[in-house]
């Protein structure tokens, strides 16, 4: 153990942990190109900083030559991985600089496969004269390789230089975008690093220095300037996180407003019934009191009629006062509560609220929940208008029979061990094939001065809940719409 | 609550209204105030129990399968077209003026005060009155008429037309005196003094005078 053999070994896992959380980000749905080329780029650094430990170790041509020509192969994939990595990350780049990189660099990695003149004779040296151990700071040790160097070795060094020009001439052009951020951090880095690291490597192949091989530290450059690039993302990752929920907070509370603008417009249609409703028992309490009056003047006066007469009062008062309470409820503006809901009184109320205007349009309506239906998990009011939205839409579509024949039907059924199903029917002319897609659409309508809302916002409300809503022709005669809504689980049920 | 010995008596108010309560309660007033009262669930439940009952009928505008509106008009169309005051939870100008254009007595609020709607029963049980007194009176007529005879029918066309014993005798080919014959016949026959009583009288029973079913020369 010695500072080599610890340091070495923390610059390729400095590597290989960006690389993998590149590849990580890279792998996400779509694929990201350049990530997954850096990713590449600083694996192969990681494989360029094991060999060149390696190569500090070996002290004879048989240990050495592998090793060298894997360095060569690893240079080569750092090399293209990364103008590679420039040219799709900065959007833009040299056709001719970027392909000439490659091309001059298999050039110069042949001779690692041609047989050369002598022992080690490659890309780097014609010939390898012997090994060398050399003493460096704290009296640690390496061996380094001597021998004559290969003129053709120009060839990878252009490439470099050409990977540098190309950097340089694409980081121009991304700045001249207004990325000038990136252009100076990315590209300056890859500069740097091709600078150093090249530079290195040719002082130590002409023996002007007696160095191992620091390519991989040099790497350590780009390693730091991606590592802000990826900072700055996951910061503005985090921004865009906290504005998307602050947009789905108004989202939400828009949604809850015109939830409760549609309801109430909803109230208008059944205003006129409703006032009737109402009229009912307050005329009744006052013809029952003015009846009171009359009986109490009366000698000896009809006790018996006037208990009668008081209690009617009292249910007559209950009445109007039931009428007022279902108005209030629907009327509070209100977000999404859900609770356990029992059907047949979500049915029930929705039965007297449409009751009085389904008499002034002479029209039947009909409950038909199957008997013993389990508890449903919602919001009353919300569930309540998208049923009187439902209802409404379906007394429309049989206004224009005869009256025997206007009938709506609202259904409760268990549709499986999770849903419950609820249905409303009409009869009448159903819906046109190609309109059953859109009818949910906001801004939809088939009426002259319908506004398109109240099945949107049903869709809205029936989604919220986690249920489904749809449509479809009855086989008959006319259309029926259907929603789920989810059971209270049995765990949960009282 | 209903009464059947009402129907031989004298007049019956009968209530309409699909809400049991409301029906009670007003039924309750009508019975404290003094009426006569029977009522009824439906419209189609009056129509089939009203029979020749004189009185009248409240009916609430607004009731399911038939409303109070198609209610006047079965009403109309049959023998005893009993005066209609209707009740409605609220207002609306277009059915009331329907409703009264159809000879509707009254068209009140479920809350219009009591003495309103005491006074349009009144009132409504009085034309009723009226109505039948009338109609006993046409009906006498009527009756009186078709002891016509033929011959007599159409000298009574020429008379009402204000024609001249002369003019009459040349267009019937018969003699004036057999003209003047048959006026005394009719005018006694339907109890009548005078012409002008006379063309009156025709012009309420118009109809049956014009088209006698069995005048073979009907024009």
């Amino acid at each position: 153990m010695n500072w080599i053999t610890i340091a070495w070994p923390m610059v390729a896992s400095a590597c290989l942990t960006l690389g993998l959380i590149e590849l990580r980000i890279g792998l996400t749905q779509p694929p990201r190109a350049a990530r997954l080329l850096f990713a590449l780029s600083a694996f192969a650094v990681a494989g360029i900083a094991g060999l060149e430990l390696a190569l500090t170790r070996a002290d004879s041509l048989a240990d050495w030559w592998p090793l060298m020509r894997w360095l060569d192969i690893a240079v080569g994939v750092m090399m293209v991985s990364l103008t590679a990595f420039i040219w799709v990350y900065f959007g833009t780049g040299n056709t001719w600089l970027a392909l000439a990189v490659p091309g001059l660099y298999a050039v110069g990695l042949a001779f690692d496969y041609l047989s050369g003149s002598g022992p080690g004779s490659g890309m780097t040296y014609q010939q390898i004269t012997g090994f060398r151990t050399v003493e460096t700071f704290g009296g640690v040790t390496f061996n380094l390789a001597e021998g004559v160097p290969n003129p053709w070795n120009v060839f990878p060094y252009l490439a470099v230089l050409v990977l540098i020009v190309f950097v340089v001439d694409a980081s121009a052009r991304l700045w001249r975008r207004g990325g000038r951020w990136r252009a100076a951090v990315v590209g300056g880095a890859v500069v740097v690093f091709f600078l150093v690291g090249g530079g290195q490597a040719a002082l130590i192949e002409t023996g002007a220095v007696q160095m191992p091989y620091l390519i991989s530290w040099a790497y350590l450059a780009i390693l730091v300037a991606m590592a802000s690039e990826l900072h700055a993302d996951v910061l503005a990752a985090a921004q865009l996180a906290s504005r998307l929920q602050d947009s789905e907070m108004v989202l939400q509370r828009l949604r809850s407003q015109l939830a409760h603008a549609s309801r109430v417009s909803l109230l208008g249609q059944l205003a006129s019934a409703l006032a009737h409703e109402l009229n009912q028992p307050l005329g009744a309490i006052l013809r029952n009191a003015e009846a009171a009056e009359l009986f109490l003047a009366q000698e000896p006066p009809d006790l018996d009629e006037l208990r009668a007469i008081l209690v009617d009062i009292r249910q007559d008062d209950l009445r109007a006062s039931g009428v007022i309470e279902r108005l209030r409820s629907l009327l509070k503006r209100r977000s999404l509560a859900p609770c356990a809901l029992s059907v047949g009184d979500l049915l029930s109320t929705v039965a007297a609220l449409t009751r009085g205007d389904a008499t002034a349009r002479k029209t039947r309506l009909e409950i038909a929940a199957a008997p013993g239906l389990p508890l449903v998990m919602g919001d009353a009011v919300h569930i309540q208008q998208v049923l009187l939205n439902l209802v409404l839409n379906a007394m429309d579509a049989v206004g224009h029979l005869p009256a025997e024949r206007r009938q709506v039907t609202v259904g409760a059924q268990r549709r499986d061990e999770r849903d419950l199903e609820m249905t409303v029917s009409d009869g009448g002319h159903g819906i046109a094939p190609e309109q059953l897609g859109q009818l949910f659409e906001p801004f939809f309508t088939t009426k002259p001065h319908g506004m398109g809302i109240g099945l949107a916002i049903s869709r809205t409300i029936i989604e919220a809940h986690g249920g489904r809503i749809w449509a479809e022709n009855n086989t008959s005669a006319g259309a029926t719409f259907r929603f789920t809504l989810p059971l209270v689980e049995e765990s949960t049920a009282p | 609550m209903n009464d059947p010995s009402a129907r031989d008596h004298g007049p019956v108010v009968h209530v309409v209204d699909d809400d049991a309560s409301f029906l009670v309660a007003v039924g309750r007033l009508l019975r404290a105030a003094g009426c006569t009262v029977r009522t009824f669930a439906s419209a189609a439940e009056l129509l089939a129990q009203l029979g020749d009952t004189a009185g009248c009928v409240i009916a609430d505008l607004r009731m399911p399968v038939m409303d109070g509106l198609d209610l006047q008009q079965a009403l109309l169309r049959q023998a005893n077209a009993l005066p209609v005051i209707f009740l409605t939870g609220e207002g609306d100008i277009p059915t009331s003026v329907r409703a009264m254009r159809h000879g509707a007595e009254d068209f009140l609020t479920k809350q219009a005060p009591q003495e309103d709607l005491l006074a349009a029963v009144d009132r409504a049980i009085a034309r009723d009155a009226r109505q039948r007194a009338e109609g006993a009176r046409l009906r006498a007529l009527r009756a009186r008429l078709s002891t016509l005879s033929l011959r007599e029918h159409e000298v009574l066309q020429h008379v009402v037309r204000g024609r001249l014993n002369k003019q009459i005798a040349a267009d019937l080919g018969i003699g004036e005196r057999t003209v003047k014959l048959h006026r005394t016949a009719i005018t006694t026959k339907l109890q009548l003094r005078s012409v002008a009583e006379l063309t009156r009288l025709v012009q309420e029973l118009g109809v049956l005078v014009e088209h006698p079913p069995t005048c073979p020369k009907g024009q």
